[in-house]
């Protein structure tokens, strides 16, 4: 198997492996408050996957699944594009550029589950832009593995705001968009695209912003995407969840103007230096 | 029973519906469900049990049946009318439930099924909407409420020997509210003191757990904003404190008119913080 279809292959594992452990946070965070045994509740995930799998399948599902395989298929794509062990298995001249194909992706899985829905995560997007524009701006490639390497000191220092907004628009914002569709298997692959959202966006956070991956770099960047992962999880509990067209106005209005902000700062930084 | 059935029924979804007039009967369900370790969800789709509290009269039998035909295979349904009766009616839930060729015939009896509006009156029975309430509203195309009729199912009065049930009640409602408000992670925590309580558990003694949450609600910019923008008008916030905190002043319950002009989208919410506090009624 070539070097970049296995690095592919490990990543993806890696995703689902630490998006089971998001759903399993979760699952133990609401059993501690019931009272359930942190033990059993962390079955809770497993526990769910099974009802979705012997659920029979409704009339009309069909699309529903098509809906939740592509929801997965864009965090995949998130994190096919990143620079994980060693060069990403999706790069080429497109770059990190695949981070917009899987945004396109999400929001055509989203569009199939819920067209109302579809544009209150579209408002999500131009802050999301703003802060991947963030590396490329600072070290002026489109290259993942160029903008890891040409990080002495990550981007994310300068620029802990663009952070914020990476995790907080790909990672809490578009997964409160998409509407639940119940058991079965569209509910197996929406909740498993849900749970690995967070993780796909604390790793394009981690990588790109903070400079950690590639050869040799997978355990620091493993430990911060758990930690990244987890923080997202808590602070979703502590906030409401938005109607979608709060959310939208969120972004527009908060996260949107702080992305520019963000960006103006490191392009004026670019400029200034020598 | 196979792996897979055997670890479905570890956690089994149930949709618990009750019927006017058996509050303290679905909240006892409630509880002996969570101490299962199983869950309590809001929409026929993703229960695998029904769990009816009470008699079912002819006037809400087609209701429970129209949420019943929501409800994909594998499930089961049970019907109690008194707390004694839950253990049982759980235990026997769950064999059927893991009984995979009992479900396998059911499935292929059962017509696949095909997502429909809902019954009138089911909306009568879900979580966290008055148990009995009808509402009919006009509502315009800016998706405001224009008009309402309000209806009210007959309920029995219910024989539970809970004493001083309308705390519990208060703190049950409040829960609901803030479920509806996007806080579950809040709402759990007053799951718990209703689930202690009705175990046994001295009030008095879950006061400061209850407190913890209204000093919560309190203090929450995010939950206060949100509130002001998804139902103007309406004081959500002040009814949830109400309803925590009954040694604090008291909050007139609004007229259902005032749901009148208010977004459609916010129904839930406004009509859980429109209806009479536990014990004024």
């Amino acid at each position: 198997m070539p070097d970049a279809v296995l690095t592919g292959v490990l990543a993806a594992g890696a995703l689902l492996v630490l998006g089971l452990g998001v759903a399993a946070l979760r699952a133990v965070l609401d059993g501690v408050r019931l009272g359930v045994p942190a033990s059993i509740a962390v079955l809770g995930p497993a526990a769910d996957a099974a009802r979705c799998l012997r659920t029979r399948p409704s009339r009309g599902a069909a699309r529903p699944t098509v809906a939740g395989a592509l929801l997965l298929a864009s965090a995949l794509v998130r994190v096919l594009a990143l620079p994980v062990l060693a060069a990403p298995l999706l790069g080429g001249p497109l770059g990190i550029g695949w981070l917009v194909v899987a945004d396109a992706v999400w929001l055509l899985g989203l569009g199939l589950l819920d067209r109302r829905r579809l544009l209150p995560a579209l408002a999500v997007e131009p802050a999301l832009l703003l802060a991947l524009a963030v590396p490329v701006v600072s070290t002026g490639s489109l290259d993942a593995t160029r903008i890891v390497q040409a990080q002495s000191l990550p981007v994310g220092i300068a620029a802990p705001v663009a952070v914020v907004v990476l995790l907080v628009a790909a990672g809490a914002l578009l997964p409160e968009a998409v509407p639940r569709p119940g058991r079965g298997p569209a509910g197996l692959l929406v909740s498993a695209a849900l749970a690995a959202q967070p993780v796909a966006a604390a790793a394009t956070a981690a990588v790109l912003l903070l400079g950690l991956g590639g050869p040799g770099g997978a355990l620091p960047l493993a430990a911060v995407v758990i930690v990244l992962g987890a923080l997202l999880v808590l602070l979703q509990r502590r906030f409401p969840v938005p109607r979608p067209r709060r959310l939208a106005g969120f972004a527009l209005a908060v996260l949107l103007p702080l992305a520019a902000v963000q960006l103006a700062v490191v392009v004026a930084l670019a400029l200034l230096a020598p | 029973m196979g792996l897979i059935a055997a670890l479905a029924v570890l956690r089994v979804a149930v949709l618990v519906v009750e019927l006017p007039g058996r509050p303290l009967l679905r909240l006892r369900a409630e509880a002996a469900v969570r101490a299962r370790g199983w869950t309590v969800v809001s929409r026929p789709e993703d229960a695998d049990l029904v769990l009816v509290c009470g008699t079912p009269r002819p006037e809400v039998a087609a209701a429970v049946d129209d949420l019943w035909s929501r409800v994909p295979v594998p499930r089961a349904r049970r019907t109690v009318r008194t707390a004694e009766q839950l253990p049982d009616a759980l235990d026997s839930a769950a064999r059927v439930l893991a009984d995979t060729a009992l479900q396998r015939r059911t499935a292929a009896e059962a017509p696949p099924l095909v997502r429909a509006a809902a019954a009138p009156g089911a909306c009568a029975l879900a979580r966290d909407w008055p148990a009995g309430l009808l509402l009919d509203c006009a509502v315009d195309r800016a998706g405001r409420i224009t008009a309402v009729g309000e209806r009210r199912l007959p309920a029995e009065p219910e024989d539970d020997p809970l004493p001083d049930p309308a705390v519990l009640l208060a703190i049950a409602d409040a829960a609901g509210l803030l479920r509806l408000a996007g806080l579950p992670a809040l709402a759990l925590r007053l799951d718990r003191v209703v689930d202690l309580a009705l175990g046994g558990r001295d009030l008095g003694a879950l006061r400061p757990r209850v407190r913890r949450v209204a000093a919560a609600v309190r203090r929450s910019a995010s939950l206060a904003r949100l509130l002001r923008h998804d139902t103007p008008g309406v004081d959500v916030r002040a009814r949830l404190l109400a309803l925590l905190e009954p040694e604090g002043d008291a909050v007139a319950t609004p007229s259902k008119r005032r749901l009148i002009g208010r977004p459609a989208a916010a129904l839930p919410l406004l009509v859980a913080a429109t209806e009479p506090v536990p014990g004024d009624a």
